[in-house]
Order: C-alpha cells, then structure tokens, then sequence
C-alpha cells in the first residue's frame, strides 16, 4: 500500500483540488437558486463534491503524505472556453459536460494495475456519486426543454462538450499522461 | 417598480461588496474578478427578480450600468 511517487501525489492533489472548486461552485449556486426543481439535487451535489474533498484527504493520509497545493484554473477554462452560463439550464449544461470528464477520468484511473487500495476505494466510492451526478443533471435539462426549449438546450449541451474537448486538448490531458505512466511506475 | 437602484443594491448584498464600489461606470470586470460570484450573481438577479438572461445578451455588457439596465428593463417586460 504504498504512492507511486511524486506524479501519483500530484494526481491525488489534482482530484482534491478540483473536488474543492466543485464544492465552491455548488455552494455559491445552493445559496441563490430556489427554483424547486433542482434546489434539492444540487445541494446534494453540492455536499458530495466536499464528502469526496474529505475521502481524497482521507486516502492521502492513509497512503501518509499531504497533499500538494495545485493550482487548478480549469474550471475557469470552461467557463471561457463555452462562456460563462447565463442561466440556469446553461450551468446544468456546463455542469454535465464537466461530470462526464470526470467520471472518465476516475474510470481510466480505476483501470491502473495495482492500484493502492485506498485510492481504488476512494474512486469506486467516487464514481458511484458521479454516476448520480450525470443522472440528475440529465434529468433536469429534460424537464428545462418546455421552458427553455429542446434546441436551446441541447445546443448548450454542445457548446460545453466542445468547451470540454477544447480544455482536455489544452490542460486535462496532463491527468491521462500521469495516469498512463502510473500503469508502468516500476518502485526504484 | 424595479429600477436600476434596486438591482445594484441587489448585487451589493449578493457579492457582499458597498455599493460605493458598484458605480455606473465601473467595468463588471473590475468589480467581478472571480468567475464563479459572476455565475452567483447573474443567477442570483435572475431568481429575484424572475427575469432570464442570455449568454449573448451578457457577452455585451461591459459596465455596471448596462447589467442593471438590462435587468431592470426585462423586469419591466415581464410584469
């Protein structure tokens, strides 16, 4: 049960840290919006993403190091990239293109060999809550479509898809390079 | 009736900022730095005052005058 050095402790930091800016976003969203049909999931997402801030810190202290501060500004980079939402169906659409990529990414994590088993248990305790993540969010740009629009909403849903390819492209694809050198870590 | 004072008392209290610093002609950029209290504030405006606003009616804003202009007019379009 041991971290497969200094990229393994990053990549742990890098989940930590952007479970933390998920948990803000949320918590800023959970104080102003009282539309019912989604004041209630998104308050629970919005605890979720600080339970797994607290699981990441957890499974570091277990494995017996700290996490690293990281600057992570890619959140800010979707928001750039498709623009900052304007509404509500629009940050349920930015919202869903973001829990897709990290729900990928947990997953090809989950796929290393060998995995510590406290990050593979934190990522199997993770991905269940994802998986929640992706339903409700869908759910609830479904019932938006009458009021919003079926065309407007599903080109929101693009416009951050393409977002989130354009931000992998530029900052995220460094996750997938250490999670590939992590599957052939050889300890000195 | 909602008027351009009422909402910049609105996104004073929303972003915990006096509304000394929210004059007319201040860059929301300047007074907004972070883009998560943008998202809180645009949604917030909307909630209170039961008004949507579009991405590409916010692409255009520059000033703390045209946001409150423009919620304070769709609030009066909706009513």
């Amino acid at each position: 049960m041991s971290l497969r050095g200094e990229s393994e402790r990053w990549l742990l930091s890098f989940y930590r840290a952007s479970e933390i800016d998920g948990a803000l976003f949320f918590g800023r969203l959970c104080k102003v919006i009282r539309d019912p049909r989604v004041q209630f999931d998104l308050t629970r997402h919005f605890a979720d993403e600080s339970q797994h801030t607290r699981w990441w810190t957890d499974c570091m202290d277990e494995l017996g190091v700290r996490p690293m501060k990281v600057i992570s500004s890619y959140q800010d980079q979707y928001l750039e990239a498709g623009g900052a939402p304007a509404n509500l169906m629009e940050v349920l659409a930015v919202t869903l293109a973001f829990e897709k990529r990290v729900a990928g990414s947990y997953a090809a994590h989950t796929k290393v060999p060998e995995l510590a088993a406290p990050i593979r248990a934190t990522l199997e305790k993770i991905m269940k809550d994802e998986g929640w993540h992706i339903h409700w969010v869908s759910k609830a740009l479904r019932e938006l479509e009458p009021e919003y629009g079926q065309q407007a909403v599903e080109a929101a849903i693009q416009r951050y898809a393409d977002a989130d390819r354009e931000v992998y492209q530029r900052t995220l694809a460094e996750h997938d390079e250490v999670v590939k050198a992590l599957a052939h870590f050889k300890a000195a | 009736m909602i008027n351009t004072d009422i909402v910049k008392k609105r996104i004073a209290d929303t972003l915990q900022l006096p509304l000394a610093k929210l004059a007319d002609d201040k860059l929301l950029t300047d007074v907004i730095a972070e883009s998560f209290a943008m998202v809180e504030m645009v949604i917030d405006l909307q909630e209170e005052f039961g008004v949507r606003l579009e991405q590409s009616e916010l692409k255009k804003l520059k000033t703390v005058a045209d946001l409150t202009a423009l919620v304070a007019a769709k609030t009066r379009e909706a009513a």
